[in-house]
């Protein structure tokens, strides 16, 4: 495991690594992660000492951080301005709907998973404003910038969320700020008996079809969001909870099948993107499931 | 290469139907630009299709026989998006405006991308829903041009840009294949194409359908036109309400350039001595309204607002928005021609550059006036001249570029909403390294690697563009 501290080093560990290069955020890999391949040849980059942040505009707020700064670390700091990111309040209870509450940028928008407040204040994909992020050659390359509103080029960064650092390492990010005066309260519901079980199933469905998933998730359910119509449950492993018509699913602890693409023109589309992007699978191979 | 453009639109009339094609001088000078009326040039013909398949027999044809081709909306855009850059074929969504399927229940709807924005909302409206995005242009605007260009309005404040509320797609990629991207559910996993296709001005393909989110009509809606004896004490104003924790849905400013033609067309009156408005509007559930409206009134008065004006009724309320909504219009009473310039910066920037706008329009000797989103920093000064005046005409080019520069130097960008188009591709370089752009030219090759689709926009340099562009650039001069 190598521990780079700056972006150079971290580009240039890219740029050389001849195998496969694993990013790990974390001492264990998330929860939701399908692991690569290991070998002499993988490289394992750890970015946990690439963290800190490199800027806090208070008046605008805007804030441009390292990746692998915690999400703890980052809501304190802003906490002193009276801002935040619009993520549940740390409450033991909030910790199951986002899985990783502890965890690093680097692996909340690697896995953009839901959370308790994303109907009512969006999610990564509303809150970046721009990234630093290394390709899979070494180059280091920005997009957008730290205006709120911006239309300049492609919104390149909106692929990299969620993408599980398959297409390029995220390893900074602008970010917009929320008052904590403005926050909204969240309207998850924990199944009390639930409470402090950790999720290893996220669905989300139509809001028409939400009665009858809590139904069928039964005894197994943990949480509900109804704004969002999404719901965390702990599932038997190898067990499939009954499927709605237009929802998606993640799931934690079940390998390969932690993600599932049922669309093969989908996966044709994602596959071709992975190969201009990463043209020899170099970066997390194996993290999306399908390739 | 088929030789004439005769021939070319015979061809696409067996391709659709011979009414779905328009050609000759008359049809070539309707389609040459949009409301960027600076750079023009003509397509060789004009589809009309009515479907997705249509869309695609045409993008399949024109990839056979080598011709370019360009989706167009309205023709609102105010970046030169669908101005064919290498001529060929302008698709226009204009049969395509039909709802598919609305789901009440699950607020969303399905609609062809040529259907102008604001009936959308007028088809849900008396179920208590509507589409969010307003972008001022929203009576005649089409759905497909939001996306192409990430529309936003007024109201994006509080509710975001399109791209928010897209949830899934239909679009004919650059080859002519079908493809379906996002559904009615936002946030699946997978790489995000909606994400990155709104927004990318036609080049990655066309968009046949969209499914867009619905939102709950608010209950209740407050709405302030404040008048300030200097646009700093404004620009603090705006600062200190977001900063405070209020998000007012919009927040407005207009200087003393649009008030003069605003009363003057619509007898809007304020008190003497006053050099700049905000508008603000809070909503949502009355409660929280009242109590938003009167902390914005606080903040208001601690920056020496001259005047507060609350809407008693929805008349005044409507009276209230057009000074906002048809400002622009008025600056058109008092001068032959308008451009307006679309810049941002960080909202803390805002006195500074208003500074530099006004001292800009000084030393080029060419009238500005300023009404923009300046929740988001969303500047757009508007110069008024005489476009018989060459000279003029350069300066104001000149004096738009000044500008859009110091947005970059003060950390913004060089476009809030517009697009890049074709209007700025050169400015890009402002913004992003060649390595940048290498990055973003790859996310376009997802959809394909040719260069038929809506060349010569957004990324500088692509191939054959430089010498294209001696034909259309500047031609209105
Ligand atoms: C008076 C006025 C006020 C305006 N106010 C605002 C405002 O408040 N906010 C704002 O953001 N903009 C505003 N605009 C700019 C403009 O209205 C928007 O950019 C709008 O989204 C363009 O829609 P359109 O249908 O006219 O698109 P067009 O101008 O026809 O096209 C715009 C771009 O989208 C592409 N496109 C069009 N249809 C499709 C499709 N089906 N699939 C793929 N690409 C497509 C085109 O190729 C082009 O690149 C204003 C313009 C005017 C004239």
């Amino acid at each position: 495991m190598v521990i780079p501290e700056t972006l150079e080093e971290i580009a240039n560990i890219v740029r050389d690594a001849k195998g496969t290069v694993i990013f790990h955020a974390r001492p264990q890999p998330h929860p939701f992660a399908i692991s690569g391949p290991t070998g002499p040849d993988v490289v394992a980059i750890s970015m946990s000492s690439y963290e800190g942040i490199i800027e806090h505009d208070v008046a605008d707020q805007v804030v441009v951080v390292r990746a692998g700064t915690t999400l703890t670390q980052l809501q304190s700091h802003l906490a002193i301005t009276g801002q935040c990111l619009p993520l549940p309040r740390f409450d033991a209870n909030y910790e199951l709907a986002t899985a990783t509450i502890h965890g690093p940028l680097i692996d909340k928008i690697a896995f953009n998973l839901p959370h308790g407040l994303q109907f009512q204040c969006g999610s990564w994909r509303d809150w970046i404003i721009g990234m630093k992020i290394v390709r899979a050659d070494g180059t280091i390359v920005k997009c957008g910038s730290k205006a709120v509103k911006n239309v300049a080029g492609f919104d390149v960064q909106k692929l990299m969320i969620g993408a599980r650092n398959t297409l390029g390492l995220v390893a900074e990010v602008t970010l917009k700020t929320y008052p904590i005066e403005a926050l909204p309260l969240s309207e998850v519901q924990i199944v009390p008996t639930m409470a402090g079980r950790a999720p290893n199933f996220i669905q989300r469905v139509l809001p028409t079809d939400l009665n009858a998933a809590i139904r069928s998730l039964g005894q197994q359910l943990i949480a509900c969001d109804r704004p969002s119509s999404t719901l965390w449950a702990e599932v038997r492993p190898m067990e499939s909870p009954r499927r709605f018509n237009g929802d998606w699913i993640m799931r934690a602890g079940a390998g390969p099948r932690n993600l599932e693409f049922p669309d093969a023109a989908l996966v044709k589309l994602m596959r071709r993107t992975k190969e201009l992007f990463d043209p020899g699978y170099k970066l997390n191979p194996g993290a999306m499931g399908i390739f | 290469m088929l030789s004439s453009h005769a021939e070319l639109a015979k061809a696409l009339q067996s391709v659709l139907t011979p009414d779905a094609v328009l050609s000759g001088d008359a049809a070539e000078r309707a389609y040459d630009c949009d409301a960027y009326t600076v750079d023009r040039n003509n397509p060789s013909a004009v589809v009309l299709p009515r479907s997705t398949e249509d869309v695609a027999k045409v993008v399949r044809w024109c990839n056979k026989n080598d011709v370019p081709f360009t989706a167009r909306g309205a023709g609102t855009g105010l970046s030169g998006g669908v101005l064919p850059a290498m001529g060929g074929v302008v698709l226009s969504t204009k049969r395509m405006t039909k709802i598919l399927e609305i789901d009440y229940d699950n607020r969303c709807l399905l609609a062809q991308a040529g259907i102008p924005n604001k009936r959308l909302s007028d088809a849900v409206k008396d179920r208590g829903l509507y589409f969010a995005p307003d972008p001022s242009s929203q009576s005649v605007s089409t759905i497909g041009g939001n996306i192409g260009e990430n529309a936003g309005g007024p109201h994006t404040l509080k509710y975001g840009v399109t791209v928010q509320h897209i949830l899934g797609l239909t679009m004919v990629d650059p080859l002519g294949e079908i493809l379906h991207l996002g559904g009615k559910l936002p946030g699946a996993p997978g790489y995000d194409f909606v994400g990155i296709v709104v927004g990318s001005e036609g080049t990655m393909g066309i968009v046949t359908e969209a499914w867009v989110k619905l939102c709950p009509i608010p209950k209740a809606v407050a709405t302030a036109l404040i008048s300030y004896r200097n646009v700093a004490d404004a620009c603090r104003t705006v600062a200190e309400i977001i900063a405070q924790g209020t998000i007012p849905a919009a927040l407005e400013m207009m200087d003393h350039g649009i008030l003069r033609a605003v009363r003057a067309a619509f007898g809007l009156e304020y008190p003497e001595g006053t050099l700049a408005m905000l508008l603000i509007e809070c909503d949502g559930e009355p409660d929280r309204v009242a109590h938003e409206m009167e902390s914005v009134q606080k903040v208001c008065k601690k920056n020496g607002a001259l005047q507060i004006r609350l809407a008693e009724d929805e008349a005044e309320r409507a009276k209230l928005w057009t000074a906002r909504k048809k400002g622009i219009g008025a600056m058109g009473r008092i001068a032959p021609s308008i451009v307006t310039h679309d810049g941002v910066i960080p909202r803390s920037k805002l006195p500074e550059m208003l500074e530099f706008v006004y001292d800009v329009s000084w030393r080029y000797q060419i009238g500005v006036a300023n009404l923009f989103h300046a929740g988001d920093g969303n500047l757009h000064p508007c110069f008024y001249f005489n476009d018989r005046d060459p000279e003029q005409v350069k300066s104001v080019v000149a004096a738009g570029e000044e500008i859009i520069r110091r947005c970059v130097e003060l950390g913004g960008s060089v476009s809030g909403e517009h697009g890049i188009g074709i209007e700025k591709v050169d400015l890009m370089p402002l913004m992003f390294t060649p390595e940048d752009m290498e990055f973003q030219a790859t996310a376009k090759r997802i959809f394909n690697d040719g260069s038929l689709c809506n060349p010569c926009k957004v990324l500088p340099s692509q191939k054959g563009c430089v010498e294209h562009r001696r034909r259309w650039r500047g031609t209105a001069w």
